[in-house]
Parts: structure tokens; C-alpha cells; sequence
């Protein structure tokens, strides 16, 4: 990951912006909504991951955007103008479009649940969590150390049983052993994480939860930014019908607003990215 | 000051008639550094969690255990033998702040802790991955690190290298010397790898069978298990055994054992002095065998890989590079390398879980089972008798393989219940039951004490002499030297040179057993302790009880014995 303006400012101002962007682009469902909102997602994540992102939109969330379209246009029959007929059933644009707005949309919601996932870490949701809900974010710690310890053991545990000459064409049988093998080791080997917990004084009274992250002034800032830009997208009353007919309705203050809103980790990014290219010029 | 009194201990645990630890007494002073020895099952585990209440196991306790100090809960640590285990969360930093979160400390406090830690330990590189990138050397530093963080007075470790590969080992015996000596914390840790931790530390406490029968000085302790000719003495270093054999020979081999190469090697030269010597070379007895082997062909070839490329991801680097070897029926051909040489992938390759996308392995309408690193990950039935059941139908078959490997009167207990070595006899076990003509093994020493290494030794050898072939892949190069027909090491996905133990190790300078790098110099072709016993017992003889031909020295003395 590259450097990032969202990675480096309190986990729960980050958090409160993916919540009021992807909320944006949910609540909205506006065409131009939903592919401003797709645009900075994208550019967003290929500034974080470069190519892979892109990997993502196209293998995962355009063929969900396709499939979108096609299901809604052949199973939703309102709507004033047709098109043409498939057989006997009458395909509308205005089916068509609302499929086209809400693949838009998910596809905005899917890139940025991406970028999300790319920034916001376990241990960051468990700092803003930690506090609310302390043993909830242990668990949830624990989890996150346990599957993939788990699903490597599973591995070892059927490569293992393929080497003795166990489950010799007997896939199922052969998985169903694996898990019950797996099931015994969980349980056993849970027995020492209980004994390092204890022995660290997990039990005792008093539990605090170590603050790995603090505020600072920019953070509270970006947070009053944020909240301003989506104030100011949700009241300028931008909404989108299709049925009967396509209405839409919205004002230029509210689409700027949004579009700086989802675009705002890319300019700080880009802001970031030219100070320094010109205090590199100094040294 | 004593931090710990122990006096007339005795714990039994519940529903046992023999007492797991009878009559001990023992005071661990301020800043002791005590290895605590003896063999699997002898209490040294319950005796060290006896001193940490919170694992304290449920028994019976007879005497007293005082601890000097406040809080004995938070100024004991304890770091448990599986890395993996150990670790509770899934990121480094979260790790560390877990102890002292449990203690209810302020995050201020925590970060200046822990900033101090990750300091000390050098894991400024690793603080921010996640545990599952971590290597398992980090993985216990790391778990020492988050001990270490509650600022514990004492700290007790229960064979926390057995898991680990020798140089990662080293690593962390070499920390924990470090904590000793300029934190003045006080250790107590078990251990079977006694050469490298023993000349580390200054007291040497060994049980038996739940008694404690040596508390002394290392130097002194060694001495005392060789003249009485006990058991644990097989667990020594190479280099105190050597001065044993020698001691048994009946050789002036002065009142002080020696405990690191370094000090061996001073010992051996002290012992010849000027002597000029009249037998250098230990000769090859295998060699000869093997060369007749040879010049057979092809029929007693069991295992031939041609050219064989492996890689774990279509885009990722080759594990095995052009590797080509051939291994003979009914031999065991040892492969010792360091980590991500490649070594258990060639297993793989052999057994056809991970096939070669180039070259070909082929085994002559041989069978190839492995036996895996871990028992226990090809365990997954309530009893013993239904883990057998699993891979033969035939009861009597059942029978037999029990009592051949010692497991009759275990037949209906839980494969999770026994011990560590009934449980790698239970894997090798439905291994054979299997019909294997060529056996694989991985690690088969790991986590294991010298005692039980011998019994896996007698394994390979009764598996050999019933003509099958043993493969197997070992840190342990002791071990290799010991038991293995033919050796070969293992760099950079290809074998670079192969022969006889003898003949590798020999040929090494640095990878090679510790008795080899002891006596290069004064000796040649010597690997084992006996070796050098019998070398010195030759060169220091009075001249006239030597062996025939005392005269003639040198190699050619050798030579002629051989012809």
C-alpha cells in the first residue's frame, strides 16, 4: 500500500467517512451520484493498490454490475416505454436504466468497500470498537489470528493423509475426515492459548485497552470536513425515479459537494504527494 | 536472596498411584539461570507450572512452595513450548499490549513498555505485520517479548526452542542469556537441546522420574551423570560425551568435563600435548559397503529424481531447481539443510502430493508413504484401535502392527492422550500398515529428547533391515550422522554434495556435528563422540597395551586395518 492520507489519521474519522460515502452512494442512487462516486473509488483504489484494484473492478464487480442490469430488465416489467420484446416478454428502458443506475451503484459500494478493506485493518476496527465493546474486539482479534492459522492447518492436515494413502479418491469422505481431524487439534491446541492467556493475566479485574492511535487537530478537521460536504450532498435534494417514467432532480452545489466529498483522499493524497515532491527538491 | 523455596515437594496427580514429583527441594536464588533436564515424563513441566499458579494442574501437593515477593502471579512469566499456540491476537503490536492490558495499565504506560520492548528485542522491522508472516523464530521471540513486557522477575520456559530450527534456536537461547545477564532476570527454562543452552548457564538441575538427582554447576553436573553412567547422559552435549567415552576408556581425561566446543577443544589438546600422534584418520566402515552397491546398477535403485522442478505458485519462485538424486533399496539417506532449502518439498515430490511440473521421480512400482512432521495431524479417531482400522481391514493386521510398535495396552485410548513418542509410533504405525516400500520422514527428531531419538534410530534401522527405504529430512545433524547410511545436504533447491555421513561431515567445516568441528585439526574423519574417544584412546596408550601395529601411524595404519 502507498502512502495514504485515511491510513494515517485516527481509525475512527476514517471509518466515519467510508460510512458517509458509501451511505452517499446508497441513499442517493442517482446515475451521476453513483458514477462520481464510482470514479473516486476507483481512483482511490488503484492510488492504494495500482493494478489489483483494477483486477477487482473488472473480474468482480463489473460482472455483478452486468448481471444487474440483465436480471432487472428481464424480470421487472414496469414501466411506460418498451423496447423490444423477447418473446413474450416486453423489455422497458426504463427497467433497463433503473438496472444500469443500481449496477452503477453497487459497483460504487463494492470499490469502496474495497478501498475500505484495503485501509481500515482488523487492529483499526478493533480501536474504534475496543472501547464500546472491549471483549467483543478481543474476539474478534482472536478470529482473525485463528482462521488462517486454521485453514494452513487444514492444508498440512489433507496433504498429510495423501501422503499415508488415506481418502484415495474419496474427496468428500476424505474432506469430512479432515474436518473432524481439524475439530480435535482446534480444541486441543486451544487448551495452550488458554494456559498463555492465564499466564498473562488474562482474568484479572481491570481490563484496559491499549490506544495504539490518538487525535490530532487535522483529524478532527477531516471530520468536520466530511460531515459539512455530506450535510450539504443529502439536503441539496438530489433524487432519481424511473418508475413509471425516468425523473431526476438535483442541484450543482449538491453533485460538487459529493464529488469533493469522494474525492477528497485522492486530493489529500495528490496534495501529500506534490509537498513532498517539492521538499524533496529542497534537500 | 531466594526467590523461590521449595521444600520437600511432592504432587500427584489425580487418579495416579506413583507421584509425579516426589520430595523435591530446591531454592532458586536471585538471578539464577538454571536449566532444569531430564527426560520426557520426568516432571521437569509439572514442576515449573507448580511456580506459576495460574497453570498450576490439579493433583495432590504435599510441602511447600515460597515465593519472595508481592505478586507472584504477575512477577512469574511463563513462554510454552508451541510458538503457534501461544499467540492470542493477530498482530504483533496487539501481541505485546496484551499483557499489560490484562494488568490494567494506562495506554501511555503501554506504549512506553512496549516501545521498550520492541527496542531491546530488535523487532522494530516485524512490529506492524501480522503474526501469521511471522517465521516460527519470531513467533517465540515474539511471545518472550510479550512475557517480557510485564517486566516479570522470574521467568520460566518450557522447551521453547523445540519447535524451532537450530539457528533460530540459538537465536533465542541467545536472547534469554542476554535477559539474564543484563536485566538480571531470573530463568529457569527445560530444554533438550542441551549443547548449546548448557554452557550458557550456571546451574544444572536434572529430575528422574520425578526426583531430583543433580544440583550443581554444569561442569560438575556433567561429571557427576558420567561417572554414574546414567541415562540422561545420552541428552548431554556431543562434546561431555566425548570426554566420557574417553573417561570409560580409561584415559587421564582430567576431573573437569568440558562443555562447549571451545572448552573441547582445549581438553583435547591439552590431552595430546606433544604426543606425536600415531592414528589421525577415522576410516570409513560403510564406504566399502555402499561402492559394491553401486557398481550392482539399477535394480537397487529405489528412488531416481531426474531434473525436478517444483514450485509452490504459478508466479512464484522454484523450490527445487534441476534436483536429481538416486537412493538405494534398503538404505537411509539422510537430507540435512537450513531452512527453505528445499528438503520437504523433495519429500513431497517423492510421494507424489506436490508432483514436479518438470523432470520426473520415479520409484519402480514402489509404494512412498510419509510420515508427517506432526502425528497428530493424521489423527482424527476416538481410540487408537480405529486409527489402525483406518488403513487395513484386517483385525489381525491391526493386532501385529500394535504389539510390533509397543501400542497393545494403549489400543483404546485416546490418540491425543499419549505421550510424544507413542504418538510418532502410532503415525509410523499406520504408516506401515500402509505397505510401504519407501518410507518418508519429516523432522522425525523434532521437539525430541536424545533417549527417544535412539528409538526412532532403531525405527529407521528395523525398517531398513526388513528392505525398505528410509528417506528422511533433518535439522538434527547429529542424529544424521548417527543413524543415516548415506547423508546429503540440501542448498538452494539442489543437493550439493552427497556420500556418507562420515564423508559429508568431515568434508564441512561449519554444517557439520560438533564433535567434527571439536577435533578438526587434531583429527580426521572424526563425527562422533566415540570417534574421538577411540582416536585418543589410541594415541594415548601407553605404547606398549597399543593395538597391533602400534609403530605404523598415521593413515595408512588405518588403511591396512580396513584391508
Amino acid at each position: 500500500m502507498r502512502r495514504d492520507v485515511l491510513d494515517n489519521i485516527n481509525p475512527t474519522a476514517a471509518l466515519v467517512y467510508f460510512a458517509v460515502v458509501i451511505c452517499a452512494a446508497v441513499i442517493l442512487f442517482h446515475p451521476l451520484a453513483s458514477a462520481l462516486s464510482l470514479a473516486a473509488a476507483l481512483a482511490y483504489g488503484s492510488w492504494l493498490r495500482g493494478a489489483r484494484s483494477m483486477k477487482y473492478f473488472f473480474g468482480f464487480a463489473v460482472p455483478i454490475g452486468l448481471i444487474t442490469v440483465a436480471v432487472n430488465a428481464l424480470f421487472v416489467h414496469r414501466g411506460l416505454t418498451v423496447w423490444f420484446y423477447l418473446g413474450d416478454t416486453q423489455i422497458t428502458w426504463e427497467a433497463v436504466i433503473y438496472g444500469g443506475c443500481a449496477a452503477l451503484m453497487i459497483a460504487a459500494v463494492l470499490m469502496w468497500f474495497y478501498d475500505m478493506s484495503v485501509v481500515m485493518t482488523s487492529d483499526k476496527f478493533i480501536y474504534v470498537f475496543g472501547r464500546i465493546l472491549p471483549s467483543a474486539s478481543l474476539m474478534f482479534s482472536m478470529t482473525m489470528r485463528f482462521v488462517p492459522c486454521f485453514v494452513s492447518r487444514a492444508g498440512q492436515i489433507a496433504q498429510a493423509r495423501r501422503a499415508l494413502g488415506c481418502s484415495d479418491g474419496e474427496k468428500v469422505r476424505g474432506g469430512l475426515k479432515t474436518v473432524s481431524v481439524m475439530t480435535t487439534w482446534a480444541l486441543e491446541n486451544s487448551i495452550d492459548t488458554a494456559d498463555s492467556m492465564k499466564a498473562r493475566g488474562y482474568g484479572r479485574p481491570g481490563r484496559s485497552c491499549y490506544r495504539a492511535y490518538g487525535w490530532r487537530g487535522g483529524d478532527i478537521v477531516f471530520l468536520a470536513a466530511a460531515a459539512v460536504l455530506g450535510f450539504l450532498v443529502f439536503a441539496s435534494g438530489i433524487s432519481f425515479q424511473c418508475y413509471p417514467r425516468v425523473q431526476h432532480s438535483g442541484d450543482l452545489i449538491g453533485f460538487m459537494a459529493l464529488a469533493a466529498l469522494c474525492a477528497a483522499p485522492v486530493i489529500l493524497d495528490a496534495r501529500e504527494e506534490i509537498i513532498w515532491m517539492y521538499s524533496k527538491s529542497k534537500i | 536472596m531466594d526467590v523461590f523455596k521449595i521444600e520437600d515437594l511432592t504432587f500427584t496427580y489425580p487418579g495416579r498411584q506413583i507421584p509425579a514429583l516426589s520430595n523435591i527441594t530446591l531454592k532458586v536464588h536471585k538471578g539464577d539461570f538454571i536449566t532444569l533436564c531430564g527426560r520426557s515424563g520426568s516432571g521437569k513441566t509439572t514442576l515449573m507450572r507448580l511456580l506459576k499458579p495460574a497453570l498450576a494442574p490439579h493433583g495432590i501437593q504435599s510441602g511447600r512452595i515460597a515465593y519472595a515477593g508481592a505478586d507472584q502471579e504477575v512477577e512469574v512469566g511463563f513462554v510454552l513450548q508451541n510458538p503457534e499456540n501461544q499467540i492470542v491476537t493477530d498482530k504483533v503490536w496487539h501481541e505485546m499490549a496484551f499483557g499489560p492490558e490484562n494488568l490494567g495499565w494506562d495506554s501511555e504506560t503501554i506504549r512506553m513498555r512496549v516501545a521498550e520492548m520492541v527496542s531491546y528485542f530488535g523487532m522494530q522491522s516485524w512490529f506492524h505485520k501480522e503474526v501469521k508472516e511471522l517465521s516460527g523464530g519470531q513467533k517465540q521471540l515474539l511471545n518472550l517479548a510479550a512475557v517480557m513486557v510485564m517486566n516479570p522477575r522470574v521467568l520460566l520456559l518450557d522447551e521453547p526452542t523445540a519447535q524451532l530450527d537450530p539457528i533460530a534456536a540459538a537465536d533465542f537461547l541467545d536472547t534469554v542469556a542476554r535477559l539474564h545477564r543484563e536485566i538480571g532476570t531470573t530463568i529457569l527454562i527445560t530444554e533438550h537441546r542441551l549443547d548449546y543452552l548448557l554452557p550458557l548457564t550456571e546451574r544444572m538441575v536434572v529430575l528422574e522420574k520425578g526426583r531430583l538427582i543433580v544440583d550443581e554447576t554444569p561442569a560438575k553436573g556433567t561429571a557427576l551423570l558420567a561417572e554414574g553412567r546414567h541415562v540422561m547422559f545420552r541428552s548431554m552435549p556431543a562434546v561431555v560425551q566425548a570426554y566420557a567415552k574417553a573417561r570409560e576408556k580409561g584415559l587421564p581425561v582430567g576431573a573437569r568435563a568440558p562443555l562447549d566446543i571451545h572448552q573441547g577443544r582445549q581438553w583435547m589438546e591439552s590431552l595430546l600435548g606433544d604426543v606425536p600422534l600415531r592414528r589421525r584418520r577415522m576410516e570409513d566402515a560403510s564406504s566399502a559397503t555402499k561402492h559394491r552397491q553401486d557398481a550392482i546398477g539399477d535394480d537397487m535403485i529405489a528412488v531416481e529424481a531426474k531434473n525436478i522442478w517444483v514450485r509452490y505458485e504459478r508466479h512464484g519462485q522454484d523450490v527445487l531447481k534441476g534436483l536429481s538424486c538416486k537412493v538405494h533399496a534398503g538404505e537411509c539417506f539422510a537430507i540435512v539443510g537450513g531452512n527453505g532449502s528445499g528438503k520437504s518439498t523433495l519429500l513431497k515430490a517423492v510421494c507424489g502430493v506436490k508432483p514436479p511440473y518438470r523432470g520426473r521421480v520415479r520409484l519402480f512400482g514402489r509404494r512412498a508413504l510419509m510420515l508427517p512432521q506432526d502425528p497428530q495431524s493424521v489423527f482424527g479417531c476416538e481410540t487408537v484401535r480405529e486409527e489402525l482400522e483406518e488403513m487395513t481391514g484386517d483385525a489381525a493386521d491391526v493386532q501385529r502392527m500394535a504389539e510390533e510398535m509397543t501400542l497393545s495396552a494403549l489400543l483404546d485410548a485416546h490418540p491425543y492422550d499419549l505421550s510424544g513418542g507413542e504418538q510418532q509410533r502410532l503415525a509410523l504405525a499406520k504408516v506401515l500398515l500402509g505397505e510401504p516400500d519407501i518410507v518418508l520422514m519429516d523432522e522425525p527428531t523434532k521437539g525430541m529428547d536424545n533417549a527417544f531419538k535412539d528409538q526412532v534410530g532403531a525405527m529407521i534401522h528395523r525398517l531398513t533391515a526388513s528392505g525398505r527405504t528410509v528417506i528422511l529430512v533433518s535439522h538434527d545433524i547429529e542424529f544424521c550422522a548417527l543413524y543415516a547410511d548415506r547423508c546429503a545436504m540440501m542448498f538452494d533447491g539442489v543437493l550439493t554434495t552427497s556420500g556418507t555421513p562420515r564423508h559429508l561431515f568431515a568434508g564441512n567445516h561449519f554444517y557439520t556435528t560438533a564433535c567434527s568441528r571439536m577435533s578438526s585439526g587434531c583429527f580426521e574423519n572424526a563425527v562422533l563422540p566415540e570417534d574421538i574417544a577411540e582416536l585418543l584412546a589410541e594415541n594415548l596408550m601407553p605404547w606398549e597395551a597399543a593395538p597391533e601395529k602400534g609403530a605404523a601411524c598415521g593413515m595408512g595404519a588405518g588403511r591396512e586395518e580396513k584391508a
